[in-house]
């Protein structure tokens, strides 16, 4: 039996007990507890003491807990009034990009018509074309009218030489008329020689001219592409730009 | 104010334009070799085209002969009689060959120089170009491009050079056998 068995006894044992002593008489209940019942109690002791210190980590862990618990409120709380901040703030920030995007977009529209309107310079080109093809054809006609004016002044040659042939046939009457007709081969030659510069300078003018147009055309065509660009490189700011508007709070 | 790298760029750019403007998919090019002077040039009629950027002004010129073996080459290059051959067509095939000689020419300068722009064609006497000296050029060239065997055509060029210009020669392109009309 054990120690609390023991210690409950029938209260009228005491008394028993008492006169038991005086005649040295010991009771069951006062006898050593066995072996058994030691080992038992020191067991339940332990485990007593085991499951106590539990409960004192229990109660250790649990007010750990409860201080966790508080730390992460006040932490969410936290967090929470940052989220509401970085949200207005982000708020503000995107409206700031919209209204630049805005700006940007209508920026980026006038620059499109002054684009558009200076590939108008394409019609200066042309008339520059024109006026260039009217010149070259002018010189044409020029070269012409100095074919037949050479033409002209090669049978004024050969008019001036029958003439001289004429008047040395005609002897000491036709020596006036031989001195005419030196004359006008004189005039014929320097004609002719006129004639020939005049034909060089024309092909010298025929080159500087065409030269010069083509070169004219050429750069209109250089202009005229870097405009295109520009045009397709504001086109892509555009397209660029354009998604935003629509993803606008 | 030309490199001589630059030079031999634009010298090889004119090959290369006279591959793509005279040779036909039945044609093979025997040679293409540089000639010293106009004086050896005996064609009577250049057609001339330009490509101008702020740097430079680049002035071609293909020399031709309106006979009869001129027409035959266009001809056959147009797969038309040699009758058909004539009049507008032949000016049309003669400043369709202008064009794409100088359009090569536009391409291989185009990679190094992003704004250059190119003329449409104008026929000339070749006697005009016996005052090339007039233009100021900083660099001229000619070149002969036999075809197969006998054919012979020439082209020249001529650079003004209004800033210092140097670039490296590009490997010869494949002959591109397309046009490139341009009508202003």
């Amino acid at each position: 039996m054990s120690d609390t068995a023991m210690a409950e006894a029938p209260p009228q044992a005491a008394g028993l007990a008492t006169a038991a002593e005086a005649r040295n008489i010991r009771w069951p209940w006062q006898r050593h507890p066995s072996p058994e019942a030691v080992a038992e109690k020191a067991a339940l002791s332990a485990e007593i003491e085991r499951l106590r210190a539990q409960l004192e980590q229990a109660h250790w862990d649990r007010e750990a807990a409860e201080d966790r618990c508080r730390d992460l409120e006040s932490a969410a709380r936290s967090a929470a009034a940052e989220h509401a901040r970085l949200t207005a703030e982000t708020r503000r920030e995107v409206a700031a990009v919209h209204s630049a995007s805005r700006q940007a977009q209508a920026q980026i529209g006038e620059l499109a018509r002054g684009l558009q309107e200076l590939m108008q310079v394409d019609k200066t080109f042309e008339r520059w074309h024109e006026a260039m093809d009217g010149v070259l054809t002018h010189n044409g006609g020029m070269h012409r009218k100095n074919d037949d004016f050479t033409l002209i002044v090669r049978q004024m040659t050969i008019v001036t030489l029958n003439a001289s042939i004429e008047a040395a046939r005609a002897g000491a009457e036709g020596r006036g008329f031989a001195v005419v007709a030196e004359e006008m081969r004189s005039l014929a030659a320097r004609a002719e020689t006129l004639s020939s510069d005049y034909r060089k300078s024309l092909y010298e003018n025929d080159l500087i001219t065409t030269a010069t147009f083509q070169d004219l055309q050429a750069g209109g065509k250089m202009i005229m592409g870097a405009l295109v660009g520009l045009d397709l490189a504001q086109r892509n700011a555009m397209e660029t730009l354009a998604p935003q508007q629509g993803a606008e709070p | 104010m030309i490199s001589n790298s630059a030079r031999q760029g634009f010298d090889q750019l004119l090959h290369q334009g006279l591959r793509s403007a005279f040779t036909g998919p039945d044609d093979s090019v025997t040679d293409i070799v540089p000639v010293a002077s106009m004086d050896d040039i005996a064609e009577s009629l250049a057609v001339m085209l330009v490509v101008s950027s702020y740097r430079f002004r680049l002035m071609m010129w293909i020399h031709f002969e309106p006979d009869a073996a001129t027409r035959e080459h266009f001809a056959r290059l147009h797969g038309v009689s040699l009758d058909q051959m004539s009049g507008q067509a032949f000016n049309d095939a003669i400043n369709e060959c202008g064009n794409m000689a100088c359009g090569a020419l536009n391409r291989g300068l185009g990679r190094t120089f992003p704004h250059v722009g190119m003329s449409t064609p104008y026929v000339l006497d070749c006697k005009s170009l016996a005052h090339l000296h007039l233009l100021q050029h900083n660099h001229c060239s000619h070149a002969r491009l036999t075809l197969n065997g006998n054919t012979q055509f020439h082209g020249s060029l001529a650079v003004c050079a209004y800033d210092s210009l140097d670039f490296e020669p590009t490997a010869e392109e494949e002959v591109e056998v397309c046009g490139e009309l341009e009508m202003f």
